[in-house]
């Protein structure tokens, strides 16, 4: 069992910079949680706070209910696994993960026991007895797992463990690293500065910027609800479009209003009601839109004749199951996310319609979402 | 030599030795008492003489050629090769099994652990060709990520350039202990210091806090550091580290360019420096360096 409460935790460095502000997180046991932001965010920050690592500042930090402010790193029971699987280079595999518990005096036949079960979970059976050097990088990365799973730690921290894999091979750990959650069925809390790596492992994903958690929510709920413009540009890829537009009323119709009244985007009923409701009649927004929304079918633009608009394709990228379509539109950069049998091509004249059920509106100072 | 002059010199062999100033008040005889304080004197001699105290003495420069001579060579220390000195500074006092962690790391490559107080540590690898500076940061942070995961024991790393001859060792040392303080002001989010990374911050910190303070006002009047938030001061640094690049820097904050811009703006406005201007950009630098500074 593994509850972690995080409550008003803060975190401020000597020299007055503030790293992690009032950040509350309950994590559940056997939950899979990810701290993902850009950097200098302070999701490491947290980690390293949630380790004993670094001090925490102000707030109270409890595993099942005993507060762990004041306790020793290695009195939590939790383990580590960082980016640098910096392994010992004379030991083999066996050795290397045994290491630690040898240091601690635990008995050879309990250590044999729990290497040998880590090494099955991780299919590095075959390789105990090879040393680092024989090792791919997959292999040396799950090394250092093993060497955190030997010890059952109640939590197990990660900080980046996949970031100096390369792309195939990180695209293969997340998935293993995935299947070991489900294996070990221990909490996980998980750092990463990748919104893939985030939306494919989490149960739940903690947003952060600028030291403060924007939105904790499940991977889906973040993709179709972002709580602001920021959580809605960063998960996804290629990011959300963002577009200036003021919000018109006609008879019983609410529009949204792009490039100088160039162009109105009927908004659908529910989404209208909630704008009108909160006043933003009149008012200038951020209209958000996903790449995949933006359709250049032409089945789809005759059921969207108030959402359709034209534009000058300036490159066309064919990624074999899909296609970007980058254009300018109302002074800003769109990305629109297409099948792969359009005939549109660079220098193009296309006609594209908004699908606006999954369009997002975003007040234009707070940047907090209006309509989610 | 009379045996009050033995006393008086012993006496005073030992004070230099330990650093403390004994007195004398006894019943005992003068033989006796010249007996005890060279008993003393021998055993603190025999207690401080070895490896670590040869190399606290070196690392402190209170040793001359023919000492670190005869101490290479009673230690038997390779004279030949390169010499990278890591210095590792524990939150708490580090244990055997950090000792341990560091040296199954390097081995079989020759490595010394040095016990400079019961926080510090210093590590000193020896090798044929001089590393490269990447390849000493990598070094570093393999000691530090292996001894917060195994150990989970928090500390922090400084390194400089290898060395060859150890005469040079106090001013490497000198490096460290300098560099150790400045990675602390100015990058206290950061667990590894290379000696050659924080040029800028070296200059500041050993400049008179006058200067600085005069430098702020001349160059920046409107502009008060404390009074920035988070998000401004985020901004401002991504901005700084991407070259002065919009277009880099709102890629890396997941910001519209429009967005950026208005901070920028409003940054401008606030404090007087356009730091999409170079000369504004490195006075914003400095404003930044220097706030942390004091």
């Amino acid at each position: 069992m593994a509850n972690i409460t995080l409550k008003n935790i803060c975190k401020t460095y000597p020299n007055g910079a503030e790293a992690v502000k009032d950040f509350n997180l309950d994590i559940k046991d056997k939950e899979f949680i990810i701290f993902v932001g850009p950097s200098g965010c302070g999701k490491s920050t947290t980690l390293r706070m949630i380790a004993g690592l670094e001090d925490i500042t102000a707030g109270e930090l409890t595993i099942d209910g005993k507060v762990m402010n004041d306790v020793e790193p290695k009195d939590r029971d939790i383990a580590m696994v960082f980016q640098n699987y910096a392994l010992y280079p004379h030991m083999t595999v066996f050795d290397n993960m045994a290491f630690a518990l040898k240091l601690r005096k635990v008995p050879a036949d309990v250590i044999k026991e729990k290497v040998e079960h880590a090494a099955k979970v991780l299919n590095l059976t075959e390789y105990l007895q090879r040393k680092p050097k024989a090792l791919s990088g997959g292999q040396r990365q799950r090394v250092a797992m093993g060497r955190a799973i030997v010890r059952e730690p109640k939590v197990f921290l990660m900080d980046e463990p996949l970031s100096n894999l390369d792309a195939k091979l990180r695209v293969q750990m997340r998935t293993e690293i995935s299947k070991l959650h489900d294996d070990l069925g221990a909490t996980i809390i998980y750092v990463t500065h990748d919104q893939t790596e985030a939306m494919t492992l989490g149960t739940r994903i903690v947003v952060m910027k600028d030291g403060v958690a924007q939105q904790i929510d499940t991977p889906q709920n973040l993709y179709n609800k972002p709580c602001n413009q920021f959580v809605a540009g960063f998960i996804g890829s290629p990011q959300m479009n963002f577009i200036d537009a003021v919000i018109k009323k006609v008879g019983d119709k609410v529009y949204a209003s792009i490039d100088g009244g160039k162009t109105d985007l009927l908004i659908p009923a529910a989404k209208a009601k909630t704008l009108i409701e909160k006043g933003y009649e009149g008012k200038t927004v951020v209209f958000g839109i996903r790449p995949e929304d933006i359709n250049d079918s032409q089945m789809f633009i005759e059921t969207a004749q108030e959402c359709k608009f034209d534009a000058k394709i300036n490159v066309y990228e064919l990624l074999g199951a899909e296609v970007f379509l980058y254009f300018d539109y109302a002074g800003a950069k769109v990305t629109a996310r297409v099948d792969p049998r359009t005939t549109a091509r660079t220098g193009d004249t296309v006609t594209f319609a908004f699908d606006m059920e999954k369009s997002h509106f975003f007040d234009k100072e707070t940047e907090m979402t209006i309509t989610n | 030599m009379d045996i009050k002059t033995d006393i008086k010199q012993t006496l005073e062999e030992l004070n230099n030795a330990t650093g403390i100033t004994f007195s004398m008040d006894t019943d005992m005889s003068e033989e006796e008492t010249l007996e005890k304080l060279k008993l003393l004197l021998n055993r603190y001699k025999g207690m401080t003489n070895s490896k670590d105290d040869f190399y606290i003495k070196l690392f402190e420069g209170k040793l001359n050629e023919t000492e670190i001579a005869d101490g290479t060579r009673k230690f038997h220390l390779s004279d030949v090769g390169y010499k990278t000195v890591f210095m590792l500074d524990f939150k708490d006092t580090y244990t055997d099994m950090d000792i341990t962690i560091i040296t199954s790391l390097f081995y079989p490559s020759p490595v010394d652990v040095v016990r400079v107080d019961d926080r510090t540590l210093c590590v000193i690898q020896y090798s044929q060709l001089k590393p490269s500076r990447k390849n000493t940061e990598s070094t570093a942070y393999e000691m530090l990520d292996m001894i917060e995961t195994q150990s989970m024991n928090p500390v922090r790393i400084s390194y400089d350039e290898a060395f060859e001859n150890y005469e040079e060792a106090p001013d490497i040392y000198k490096h460290l202990q300098l560099i150790r303080k400045v990675g602390q002001i100015f990058c206290s989010d950061k667990y590894v210091y290379g000696y050659y990374q924080m040029g800028l911050e070296k200059i500041l910190y050993l400049t008179d806090t006058d200067i600085l303070t005069d430098y702020c006002f001349e160059n920046m009047p409107d502009a008060d550091f404390n009074e920035l938030d988070t998000e401004t001061i985020n901004t401002i640094k991504t901005f700084l580290e991407s070259d002065l690049s919009i277009a880099e820097t709102a890629r890396k904050l997941y910001l519209h360019r429009n967005t950026l811009v208005y901070r920028l703006d409003k940054f401008q406005k606030d404090t007087g420096l356009d730091v999409r201007k170079f000369q504004d950009a490195f006075k914003c630098h400095m404003g930044f360096l220097i706030n942390k500074l004091m």
